[in-house]
Protein backbone atom coordinates (compact mmCIF):
# COMPACT_ATOMS: atom_id res chain seq x y z
CA UNK A 1 0.00 0.00 0.00
CA UNK A 2 1.19 3.70 -0.94
CA UNK A 3 1.50 6.41 1.62
CA UNK A 4 -0.78 9.11 0.78
CA UNK A 5 0.97 12.49 1.16
CA UNK A 6 -1.48 15.08 2.40
CA UNK A 7 -2.53 18.10 0.97
CA UNK A 8 -1.02 20.68 2.78
CA UNK A 9 2.67 20.78 4.01
CA UNK A 10 4.58 19.58 7.45
CA UNK A 11 4.70 23.92 8.39
CA UNK A 12 1.21 23.52 8.52
CA UNK A 13 0.70 20.47 9.99
CA UNK A 14 2.46 21.12 12.78
CA UNK A 15 0.79 24.26 13.27
CA UNK A 16 -2.49 21.98 13.66
CA UNK A 17 -1.97 21.23 16.94
CA UNK A 18 -1.40 24.83 18.41
CA UNK A 19 -5.19 25.53 16.66
CA UNK A 20 -6.74 22.67 18.16
CA UNK A 21 -5.30 23.91 21.87
CA UNK A 22 -5.65 27.20 21.21
CA UNK A 23 -2.62 28.68 21.44
CA UNK A 24 -1.80 29.46 17.84
CA UNK A 25 -1.29 33.20 17.04
CA UNK A 26 -3.79 35.38 15.08
CA UNK A 27 -2.08 35.44 11.91
CA UNK A 28 -1.48 32.00 11.64
CA UNK A 29 -5.19 31.08 12.90
CA UNK A 30 -6.43 32.94 10.26
CA UNK A 31 -3.88 31.33 7.83
CA UNK A 32 -5.39 27.95 8.57
CA UNK A 33 -8.90 28.86 8.60
CA UNK A 34 -8.77 30.30 5.22
CA UNK A 35 -6.80 26.97 4.10
CA UNK A 36 -9.51 24.58 5.76
CA UNK A 37 -12.14 26.19 4.03
CA UNK A 38 -10.62 24.84 0.25
CA UNK A 39 -9.33 21.52 1.94
CA UNK A 40 -10.63 19.05 2.77
CA UNK A 41 -8.29 16.78 4.01
CA UNK A 42 -7.08 19.64 6.52
CA UNK A 43 -10.35 20.03 7.66
CA UNK A 44 -10.32 16.14 8.85
CA UNK A 45 -7.67 16.50 9.89
CA UNK A 46 -8.11 18.99 12.45
CA UNK A 47 -11.70 17.03 13.28
CA UNK A 48 -9.05 14.44 14.22
CA UNK A 49 -6.96 15.98 16.50
CA UNK A 50 -9.76 17.55 18.19
CA UNK A 51 -11.12 14.14 18.61
CA UNK A 52 -7.56 13.38 19.76
CA UNK A 53 -7.37 16.41 22.28
CA UNK A 54 -10.76 15.51 23.93
CA UNK A 55 -9.86 11.84 23.99
CA UNK A 56 -6.14 12.48 25.64
CA UNK A 57 -8.10 14.64 28.24
CA UNK A 58 -10.28 11.56 28.75
CA UNK A 59 -7.63 9.40 29.48
CA UNK A 60 -5.67 11.53 31.79
CA UNK A 61 -8.84 12.47 33.82
CA UNK A 62 -9.42 8.99 34.17
CA UNK A 63 -6.14 8.07 35.66
CA UNK A 64 -6.66 11.19 37.80
CA UNK A 65 -8.24 8.94 40.91
CA UNK A 66 -5.18 9.47 43.07
CA UNK A 67 -6.37 12.33 45.52
CA UNK A 68 -3.55 15.14 45.55
CA UNK A 69 -2.16 16.01 48.97
CA UNK A 70 -4.24 19.07 48.89
CA UNK A 71 -4.24 21.15 52.25
CA UNK A 72 -2.62 18.88 53.49
CA UNK A 73 0.39 19.24 51.10
CA UNK A 74 -0.16 22.80 52.19
CA UNK A 75 0.00 22.91 55.51
CA UNK A 76 3.50 20.76 55.40
CA UNK A 77 5.23 23.01 53.16
CA UNK A 78 4.36 25.77 55.59
CA UNK A 79 5.34 23.82 58.39
CA UNK A 80 8.74 23.35 56.89
CA UNK A 81 8.63 26.90 55.64
CA UNK A 82 8.25 27.96 59.29
CA UNK A 83 10.63 25.63 60.66
CA UNK A 84 13.01 26.98 58.01
CA UNK A 85 12.32 30.77 59.21
CA UNK A 86 12.99 30.17 63.23
CA UNK A 87 15.95 28.01 62.03
CA UNK A 88 17.07 31.20 60.13
CA UNK A 89 15.97 33.45 63.00
CA UNK A 90 18.34 31.16 64.85
CA UNK A 91 21.30 31.07 63.05
CA UNK A 92 21.12 35.31 62.45
CA UNK A 93 20.69 35.37 66.34
CA UNK A 94 23.71 36.11 68.28
CA UNK A 95 25.27 33.20 70.30
CA UNK A 96 22.98 30.88 69.12
CA UNK A 97 21.73 28.66 71.99
CA UNK A 98 23.13 25.36 69.62
CA UNK A 99 25.07 25.32 66.64
CA UNK A 100 22.80 23.42 63.55
CA UNK A 101 24.22 21.33 61.09
CA UNK A 102 22.71 20.83 57.60
CA UNK A 103 21.06 17.84 57.18
CA UNK A 104 19.51 17.24 53.37
CA UNK A 105 18.74 20.94 53.24
CA UNK A 106 17.34 21.15 56.91
CA UNK A 107 18.84 21.59 60.30
CA UNK A 108 18.89 18.38 62.34
CA UNK A 109 18.00 20.57 65.61
CA UNK A 110 14.37 21.49 62.98
CA UNK A 111 12.73 17.81 63.99
CA UNK A 112 12.02 19.15 67.26
CA UNK A 113 10.36 22.15 65.83
CA UNK A 114 8.77 20.50 63.74
CA UNK A 115 6.89 18.12 66.33
CA UNK A 116 5.87 20.83 68.16
CA UNK A 117 4.48 22.27 65.16
CA UNK A 118 3.06 19.15 64.26
CA UNK A 119 1.17 19.08 67.14
CA UNK A 120 -0.53 22.62 66.26
CA UNK A 121 -1.36 21.98 63.62
CA UNK A 122 -2.27 18.52 63.81
CA UNK A 123 -5.29 19.96 66.83
CA UNK A 124 -5.77 22.76 63.98
CA UNK A 125 -7.04 20.47 61.30
CA UNK A 126 -9.33 18.66 63.58
CA UNK A 127 -8.84 14.89 63.47
CA UNK A 128 -12.60 14.68 63.36
CA UNK A 129 -12.98 11.00 65.10
CA UNK A 130 -9.54 11.22 67.52
CA UNK A 131 -9.57 12.40 71.09
CA UNK A 132 -6.36 13.24 71.80
CA UNK A 133 -4.39 11.85 74.95
CA UNK A 134 -1.06 13.16 76.08
CA UNK A 135 1.40 14.35 73.50
CA UNK A 136 0.93 12.96 70.23
CA UNK A 137 -0.82 9.61 71.02
CA UNK A 138 -4.66 9.61 69.59
CA UNK A 139 -7.01 7.04 69.78
CA UNK A 140 -9.84 6.41 68.42
CA UNK A 141 -13.05 8.15 69.44
CA UNK A 142 -15.07 4.61 70.14
CA UNK A 143 -11.64 3.52 72.73
CA UNK A 144 -8.68 1.88 72.87
CA UNK A 145 -10.01 -1.59 71.38
CA UNK A 146 -6.24 -2.35 70.25
CA UNK A 147 -5.56 -4.97 72.92
CA UNK A 148 -8.87 -7.57 71.60
CA UNK A 149 -7.36 -7.24 68.59
CA UNK A 150 -5.24 -9.77 66.10
CA UNK A 151 -2.87 -7.99 64.21
CA UNK A 152 -4.40 -9.93 61.02
CA UNK A 153 -6.06 -7.82 59.16
CA UNK A 154 -6.21 -5.01 61.45
CA UNK A 155 -7.04 -1.53 59.98
CA UNK A 156 -4.85 1.97 60.96
CA UNK A 157 -4.92 4.91 60.41
CA UNK A 158 -1.70 6.28 59.81
CA UNK A 159 -0.30 10.06 59.06
CA UNK A 160 3.19 10.39 58.64
CA UNK A 161 5.35 13.38 59.42
CA UNK A 162 5.87 15.95 56.80
CA UNK A 163 9.87 15.79 56.45
CA UNK A 164 9.57 11.99 55.99
CA UNK A 165 10.41 10.86 52.40
CA UNK A 166 9.07 8.15 50.29
CA UNK A 167 11.90 5.58 51.48
CA UNK A 168 11.74 6.62 54.70
CA UNK A 169 7.66 5.09 54.71
CA UNK A 170 8.11 2.60 52.02
CA UNK A 171 11.06 1.06 54.88
CA UNK A 172 8.49 1.05 57.81
CA UNK A 173 5.68 -0.29 55.69
CA UNK A 174 7.51 -3.50 54.66
CA UNK A 175 9.66 -3.54 58.02
CA UNK A 176 5.64 -2.94 60.11
CA UNK A 177 4.40 -5.65 57.40
CA UNK A 178 1.32 -3.02 56.69
CA UNK A 179 -0.30 -2.34 53.36
CA UNK A 180 -1.57 1.15 52.45
CA UNK A 181 -5.30 -0.07 51.74
CA UNK A 182 -6.63 4.24 51.16
CA UNK A 183 -5.27 7.43 51.01
CA UNK A 184 -3.93 9.76 51.08
CA UNK A 185 -7.33 11.28 52.72
CA UNK A 186 -7.60 15.53 52.73
CA UNK A 187 -6.29 15.65 56.19
CA UNK A 188 -3.39 13.14 54.78
CA UNK A 189 -4.90 10.06 56.81
CA UNK A 190 -3.90 6.95 55.18
CA UNK A 191 -5.96 3.75 56.23
CA UNK A 192 -3.30 0.68 56.07
CA UNK A 193 -4.06 -3.05 56.92
CA UNK A 194 -1.43 -5.02 58.51
CA UNK A 195 -0.37 -8.89 57.37
CA UNK A 196 -0.82 -12.43 59.28
CA UNK A 197 2.34 -11.58 61.35
CA UNK A 198 2.29 -12.99 64.90
CA UNK A 199 1.59 -10.75 67.57
CA UNK A 200 -1.49 -8.44 68.67
CA UNK A 201 -2.81 -4.87 67.74
CA UNK A 202 -1.08 -3.33 70.57
CA UNK A 203 2.35 -4.18 69.81
CA UNK A 204 2.14 -3.15 66.04
CA UNK A 205 0.96 0.35 67.59
CA UNK A 206 3.45 0.36 70.24
CA UNK A 207 6.14 0.08 67.40
CA UNK A 208 4.63 2.60 65.03
CA UNK A 209 4.28 5.09 67.59
CA UNK A 210 8.04 4.50 68.32
CA UNK A 211 8.69 5.85 65.00
CA UNK A 212 8.47 9.57 66.06
CA UNK A 213 11.34 10.00 62.62
CA UNK A 214 8.53 9.11 60.20
CA UNK A 215 5.01 8.82 61.74
CA UNK A 216 2.91 11.49 63.09
CA UNK A 217 -0.33 10.02 64.22
CA UNK A 218 -1.43 6.48 64.59
CA UNK A 219 -4.67 5.21 65.64
CA UNK A 220 -6.58 2.13 65.28
CA UNK A 221 -9.57 2.12 62.59
CA UNK B 1 3.22 31.94 15.92
CA UNK B 2 1.43 31.93 19.17
CA UNK B 3 -0.12 34.72 21.41
CA UNK B 4 1.28 35.72 24.17
CA UNK B 5 -1.80 38.15 25.75
CA UNK B 6 -1.90 37.60 29.30
CA UNK B 7 -5.02 37.15 30.66
CA UNK B 8 -6.54 38.64 34.05
CA UNK B 9 -6.04 35.24 36.01
CA UNK B 10 -2.32 34.78 34.56
CA UNK B 11 -1.26 38.74 36.14
CA UNK B 12 -3.18 38.03 39.31
CA UNK B 13 -1.30 33.95 40.00
CA UNK B 14 2.07 36.79 38.04
CA UNK B 15 1.06 39.40 40.95
CA UNK B 16 1.32 36.86 43.58
CA UNK B 17 4.45 35.10 42.54
CA UNK B 18 5.76 38.93 42.94
CA UNK B 19 4.88 38.77 46.17
CA UNK B 20 5.73 35.39 47.07
CA UNK B 21 9.17 36.64 45.84
CA UNK B 22 8.72 38.87 48.93
CA UNK B 23 8.31 35.85 51.35
CA UNK B 24 4.50 36.48 51.47
CA UNK B 25 3.12 33.40 52.87
CA UNK B 26 -0.40 34.07 51.98
CA UNK B 27 0.44 34.44 48.33
CA UNK B 28 2.06 30.92 48.61
CA UNK B 29 -1.05 29.34 49.83
CA UNK B 30 -2.68 31.26 46.92
CA UNK B 31 -0.30 30.20 43.88
CA UNK B 32 -0.04 26.35 45.67
CA UNK B 33 -3.90 26.32 45.71
CA UNK B 34 -4.36 27.62 42.56
CA UNK B 35 -1.30 25.41 40.51
CA UNK B 36 -1.68 21.98 43.01
CA UNK B 37 -3.56 19.76 41.71
CA UNK B 38 -2.52 20.22 37.92
CA UNK B 39 1.00 20.26 39.14
CA UNK B 40 0.50 16.86 41.04
CA UNK B 41 -1.13 15.27 38.35
CA UNK B 42 1.32 16.11 35.95
CA UNK B 43 4.03 14.37 38.09
CA UNK B 44 2.26 11.74 39.38
CA UNK B 45 1.27 11.17 35.48
CA UNK B 46 5.43 10.54 35.47
CA UNK B 47 6.34 8.43 38.32
CA UNK B 48 3.01 7.11 38.79
CA UNK B 49 3.53 6.35 42.14
CA UNK B 50 1.34 9.12 44.61
CA UNK B 51 3.84 9.06 47.43
CA UNK B 52 6.98 10.01 45.49
CA UNK B 53 4.59 12.32 43.55
CA UNK B 54 3.60 13.91 46.22
CA UNK B 55 7.54 14.37 47.61
CA UNK B 56 8.59 15.89 44.17
CA UNK B 57 5.22 18.29 44.81
CA UNK B 58 6.59 19.57 47.74
CA UNK B 59 9.86 20.33 46.83
CA UNK B 60 8.29 22.33 43.66
CA UNK B 61 6.53 24.69 45.67
CA UNK B 62 9.75 24.78 48.03
CA UNK B 63 11.61 25.23 45.08
CA UNK B 64 8.85 28.28 44.27
CA UNK B 65 8.86 30.01 47.77
CA UNK B 66 13.15 30.45 47.04
CA UNK B 67 12.96 31.25 43.72
CA UNK B 68 9.96 33.33 42.76
CA UNK B 69 12.44 36.42 42.31
CA UNK B 70 13.57 34.58 39.20
CA UNK B 71 10.71 34.07 37.86
CA UNK B 72 10.93 36.58 34.40
CA UNK B 73 7.51 37.07 33.57
CA UNK B 74 8.31 35.77 29.80
CA UNK B 75 6.48 32.74 30.21
CA UNK B 76 3.25 31.88 31.83
CA UNK B 77 2.80 30.91 35.26
CA UNK B 78 2.01 27.79 35.00
CA UNK B 79 4.73 26.88 32.18
CA UNK B 80 6.92 28.16 34.68
CA UNK B 81 6.03 25.82 37.36
CA UNK B 82 5.32 22.73 35.12
CA UNK B 83 9.56 23.31 34.24
CA UNK B 84 10.33 22.97 37.41
CA UNK B 85 7.83 20.09 38.48
CA UNK B 86 9.49 18.39 35.09
CA UNK B 87 13.35 18.77 36.03
CA UNK B 88 12.54 17.66 39.38
CA UNK B 89 10.44 14.54 38.14
CA UNK B 90 13.11 13.50 35.60
CA UNK B 91 15.53 13.85 38.54
CA UNK B 92 14.05 11.41 40.60
CA UNK B 93 13.37 9.32 37.71
CA UNK B 94 17.13 9.09 36.99
CA UNK B 95 17.87 8.43 40.61
CA UNK B 96 15.60 5.54 40.47
CA UNK B 97 17.03 3.72 37.10
CA UNK B 98 19.97 5.71 35.54
CA UNK B 99 18.89 4.43 31.67
CA UNK B 100 15.71 6.56 31.98
CA UNK B 101 16.68 9.81 29.53
CA UNK B 102 15.29 11.68 27.16
CA UNK B 103 15.52 10.89 23.70
CA UNK B 104 13.25 11.11 20.77
CA UNK B 105 12.07 7.96 20.55
CA UNK B 106 10.78 8.43 16.99
CA UNK B 107 12.19 5.35 16.14
CA UNK B 108 9.53 3.59 17.84
CA UNK B 109 7.02 4.25 15.84
CA UNK B 110 5.83 1.06 13.70
CA UNK B 111 5.49 1.31 10.07
CA UNK B 112 2.12 1.01 8.55
CA UNK B 113 -0.21 2.81 6.19
CA UNK B 114 -1.04 6.33 7.16
CA UNK B 115 -5.11 6.16 8.06
CA UNK B 116 -7.09 8.71 7.03
CA UNK B 117 -8.09 11.50 9.88
CA UNK B 118 -11.19 11.29 9.11
CA UNK B 119 -11.56 7.88 9.73
CA UNK B 120 -10.29 7.87 13.18
CA UNK B 121 -12.09 11.04 14.76
CA UNK B 122 -14.87 8.47 16.82
CA UNK B 123 -11.97 6.07 18.29
CA UNK B 124 -9.75 9.13 19.10
CA UNK B 125 -12.34 10.36 21.46
CA UNK B 126 -12.45 7.18 22.87
CA UNK B 127 -10.49 7.10 26.17
CA UNK B 128 -9.33 3.48 26.91
CA UNK B 129 -8.54 3.54 23.09
CA UNK B 130 -6.08 6.81 23.92
CA UNK B 131 -4.85 5.57 26.97
CA UNK B 132 -3.48 2.15 24.71
CA UNK B 133 -1.79 4.17 22.14
CA UNK B 134 -0.68 6.98 24.58
CA UNK B 135 1.28 3.94 26.93
CA UNK B 136 2.96 2.91 23.51
CA UNK B 137 4.55 6.20 23.11
CA UNK B 138 8.15 7.09 24.16
CA UNK B 139 8.21 8.81 27.27
CA UNK B 140 9.40 11.92 26.03
CA UNK B 141 6.75 11.90 23.25
CA UNK B 142 3.98 11.13 25.74
CA UNK B 143 5.06 14.13 27.62
CA UNK B 144 5.03 16.56 24.86
CA UNK B 145 1.33 15.46 24.03
CA UNK B 146 0.20 15.77 27.67
CA UNK B 147 1.68 19.21 27.36
CA UNK B 148 0.02 20.28 23.93
CA UNK B 149 -3.43 18.44 24.73
CA UNK B 150 -3.86 18.30 28.17
CA UNK B 151 -2.01 21.36 29.59
CA UNK B 152 -2.67 23.30 26.19
CA UNK B 153 0.60 24.58 26.18
CA UNK B 154 2.12 25.96 23.19
CA UNK B 155 5.64 24.88 21.33
CA UNK B 156 7.52 27.83 23.09
CA UNK B 157 5.98 26.75 26.44
CA UNK B 158 6.53 23.41 26.32
CA UNK B 159 10.17 23.74 24.90
CA UNK B 160 10.28 25.77 28.07
CA UNK B 161 9.17 22.99 30.26
CA UNK B 162 10.76 20.41 29.28
CA UNK B 163 14.43 22.81 28.20
CA UNK B 164 14.71 21.31 24.81
CA UNK B 165 15.11 23.94 21.47
CA UNK B 166 11.37 24.50 20.45
CA UNK B 167 12.22 22.28 16.92
CA UNK B 168 12.75 19.62 18.83
CA UNK B 169 9.22 19.89 20.56
CA UNK B 170 8.04 20.74 17.43
CA UNK B 171 9.21 17.05 15.90
CA UNK B 172 8.24 15.34 19.08
CA UNK B 173 4.62 16.40 18.36
CA UNK B 174 4.48 16.01 14.85
CA UNK B 175 6.03 12.06 15.32
CA UNK B 176 3.86 11.47 18.56
CA UNK B 177 0.68 12.36 16.62
CA UNK B 178 1.68 9.91 13.61
CA UNK B 179 2.16 6.88 15.77
CA UNK B 180 -1.05 7.76 17.55
CA UNK B 181 -2.99 7.61 14.23
CA UNK B 182 -0.68 4.29 13.41
CA UNK B 183 -1.93 2.92 17.16
CA UNK B 184 -5.40 4.24 16.96
CA UNK B 185 -5.95 2.98 13.20
CA UNK B 186 -4.59 -0.54 14.21
CA UNK B 187 -7.18 -0.31 16.97
CA UNK B 188 -9.91 0.51 14.67
CA UNK B 189 -8.73 -2.24 12.06
CA UNK B 190 -9.05 -5.14 14.91
CA UNK B 191 -12.20 -4.21 16.59
CA UNK B 192 -13.96 -3.74 13.21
Amino acid sequence: MTRRTPPFDREIEELLPLYVNGTLGDADRRRIDALRAENAELDAEIAFLSALARGVKAAEDNDREVRSPGELGLRRLQRELRVQDETAGQTRAPRAASPTVSVKGGPVGRLALVASLALVIGLGAGMLTMNLVQSDRFIAAGGDRSAELERRGARLHLVFRSDATAADIETLLRSEGLEIVSGPSALGLYTVAADARDGGVQALLQSLRARGDVVEQVTLE
Amino acid sequence: MTRQAVSPDEESHRALLRRVAQQDHEAFAEIYRAYEGRVFRFIQKKLNDPFEAADVLHNVFLDVWRTAANFGEKSRVSTWLLGIAFNKTMDRLRKKSPVTDLDDGEGREVASDDPSALDLIEVAEEAAEVRHCLDKLSAEQRTVVELAFYQELSYADIAQVIGRPEGTVKTRVFHAKQSLKRCLARRLRRSA
